[in-house]
């Protein structure tokens, strides 16, 4: 997993739910999500996984999670 | 409460703080040590991969959302220790974080199932990178809009009030700590699952 994109997620929730302005943090996370979307869309290259090859496409599996090394070592 | 309750209920509190900031801890080192670990998952393992995938999802969870669940915790804990013995505050406060991280691991699982399902239609329907792309940067979009929802704003105000969500669902017993701890979880998937999602499918 990128560590950024889950830290930059666990911040934004943490706003959303303690700033003492309630809508604040949801339409500023709405206004970011739906562009950064729509540029994705029209260029696919912005996601940060993506590879022309699809080596980072879900049909690969390729993933970079906690434990994985432990499963390739039984293997 | 006596001064001898009192103290028992802040050394519990400082105790549920210091053991739940050492999960969020161990998690996020449990997370930064694999971040620079690329591996590639083949099918052959169908279940092992389902096991960790629950378990590593269960892992982001408690790195994440726990953080965000801090307050409720707490709020949770001091009610529950005004009303019954700091004692059972104690226990019943855990059962809460327990049950909370139970609706998590089931959105783990549905989350697997849905990863399963684009994994099949993209080998199916046989997409190119780009394509795929941009049916992620579409699910990006989707929970743009959702963050605008009414549903969305339920969920949030139910997380953000602490107090008013323990004095509507609060009742007596481990039994209701349970039932609050999946309600609670509840209204967290509810706030956040589709920025989760969108964050794994872009982040992944």
């Amino acid at each position: 997993m990128n560590g950024a994109a889950l830290v930059a997620v666990t911040l934004i929730i943490f706003a959303e739910k303690t700033l003492p302005w309630p809508r604040l943090a949801p339409y500023a996370t709405a206004g970011a999500l739906v562009l950064y979307g729509a540029l994705v869309i029209t260029s696919p290259k912005l996601l940060p996984t993506f590879q022309q090859d699809g080596a980072a496409m879900p049909g690969k599996m390729q993933m970079e999670v906690p434990g994985s090394d432990r499963l390739i070592k039984r293997r | 409460m006596d001064k001898t309750q009192a103290n028992l209920f802040y050394l519990q509190r400082n105790l549920i703080l210091g053991l739940l900031s050492a999960l969020v801890a161990a998690a996020w080192a449990g997370l930064v040590w694999h971040s620079h670990t690329t591996t590639e998952m083949t099918m052959t393992h169908a279940v092992g991969y389902a096991r960790h995938f629950i378990a590593d999802w269960v892992i982001m969870m408690v790195a994440m959302m726990l953080p965000t669940a801090l307050p409720m915790i707490i709020t949770f804990h001091k009610v529950q220790a005004a009303n019954r013995q700091p004692r059972d505050a104690f226990a019943t406060t855990w059962v809460f974080v327990a049950a909370y991280l139970v609706v998590w691991a089931f959105a783990g699982l549905a989350a697997y199932v849905g990863m399963q399902a684009a994994e099949a239609a993209i080998v199916r329907f046989a997409l190119p990178p780009a394509a795929a792309a941009q049916i992620g940067g579409a699910i990006i979009v989707v929970a743009g809009i959702y963050q605008l929802t009414p549903l969305k704003d339920v969920c949030l105000s139910k997380c953000r009030g602490p107090t008013d969500f323990i004095v509507t669902a609060w009742d007596d017993g481990a039994r209701s700590a349970l039932e609050m701890g999946l309600l609670h979880g509840a209204y967290c998937l509810g706030c956040c699952w589709l920025l989760l999602s969108s964050s794994f499918r872009s982040a992944s």
